[in-house]
């Protein structure tokens, strides 16, 4: 019985510790591709960008900052139906103000 | 889920700044706008005149004759040397007059850049205990020599410490290019406002922000001179 609950409380353990470590590995991820995509951004080459985005967006579906770099690519690309569909997603995860007040600022932009 | 976003859009768009309009005036008269030189934004040399040649761009595209003040000069001391003979080219100054003036202000004017934020991720920790509880048979033997079991019951406490931790990460963002500006068109005869507007937008190039910022401050007037 004494066994068991070693067992158990490890396990617990070493769960914590391994969703901690997943976390900083996505946020790395994330990271790299984002870096990633702004020297292609800056290069003017806003397809391969708009892949690293995809991928990070594969990563972690819910961030605004995201969505919000996807939608500018997509314009810069003239896939406007495509970033309308992104700007949304950029209000729906957007956790400051400024952000929706962009994204706001541009649906009415390329819906009017 | 479309339902949803529909709502939000007309909730958004309802919600957008819009254009102030003379009500009174008859903006199918303005066939000719005279455009005075845009001052820059800040220490941003050329913002003004940039904003400037994009808004001469969309008027024009608009069906509007312009007229650019900030080349009168320019043309006036080409007149002057041609009369005193330094230049062979005889320039025939006409130039054409308009009872409207087109003003601009640059309210922003910033280009893109890289930011890193530092992120700070504080790992609380965690106690977990375990309680076991164990009931241990214990055999003894009473007068008669027969065996009398009873249990005892042992607790166990198992504390078992994750202790905290602060993760230092970092973040990177990119910050677009902002470009804003105010627009006014103007009564020359008498300096009435006939309409105003003001508009921001954000782009990846400055160039693109600067393009679709001003055609989104004369949109709502080019649908007033058709």
């Amino acid at each position: 019985m004494k066994k068991w609950s070693y067992l158990i409380s490890l396990l617990l353990f070493f769960s914590i510790l391994n969703a901690a470590m997943a976390d900083e590995d996505k946020t790395e991820s994330i990271n790299n591709l984002l870096k990633k995509s702004i020297v292609a951004i800056q290069d003017q080459h806003y397809k391969e960008a708009l892949t690293f985005i995809h991928q990070a967006k594969n990563i972690d579906s819910k961030m605004a900052d995201i969505y919000r770099l996807e939608g500018q690519l997509l314009e810069m690309l003239g896939n406007i139906d495509e970033a309308i569909i992104a700007w949304q997603n950029c209000i729906k995860y957007a956790d400051s103000e400024t952000i929706i007040e962009e994204a706001e600022v541009h649906l009415n932009h390329l819906m009017d | 889920m479309k339902r949803i976003f529909t709502i939000l859009f007309i909730f958004l768009y309802s919600c957008a700044e819009k254009p102030v309009v003379n009500p009174d005036f008859d903006f199918s008269q303005v066939k000719t706008i005279v455009i005075y030189p845009t001052p820059d934004y800040r220490s941003f040399a050329g913002s003004g005149s940039i904003i400037n040649k994009s808004i001469v761009y969309h008027l024009m595209k608009m069906g509007v004759n312009v007229v650019e003040r900030e080349t009168t000069p320019v043309l006036i001391k080409e007149a002057a040397l041609t009369q005193t003979g330094i230049t062979s080219n005889t320039i025939d100054i006409n130039l054409t007059s308009s009872d409207f003036v087109f003003l601009c202000t640059v309210t922003e004017f910033k280009d893109y850049k890289v930011i890193i934020i530092p992120v700070i991720t504080d790992h609380k920790g965690s106690t977990v205990t375990t309680v076991e509880t164990v009931d241990e048979p214990i055999v003894s033997t009473d007068k008669d020599g027969k065996e009398i079991v009873y249990y005892e019951t042992t607790t166990t406490e198992i504390i078992t410490i994750e202790k905290g931790s602060l993760t230092e990460t970092e973040r990177i963002k990119y910050v677009p290019s902002r470009v804003g500006v105010t627009a006014q068109l103007l009564n020359a005869g008498n300096g009435d406002v006939l309409w105003t507007n003001t508009y921001w937008y954000t782009s990846l190039s400055l160039s693109n922000a600067v393009n679709e910022c001003v055609y989104g401050v004369l949109k709502p007037l080019k649908k007033l001179l058709k």
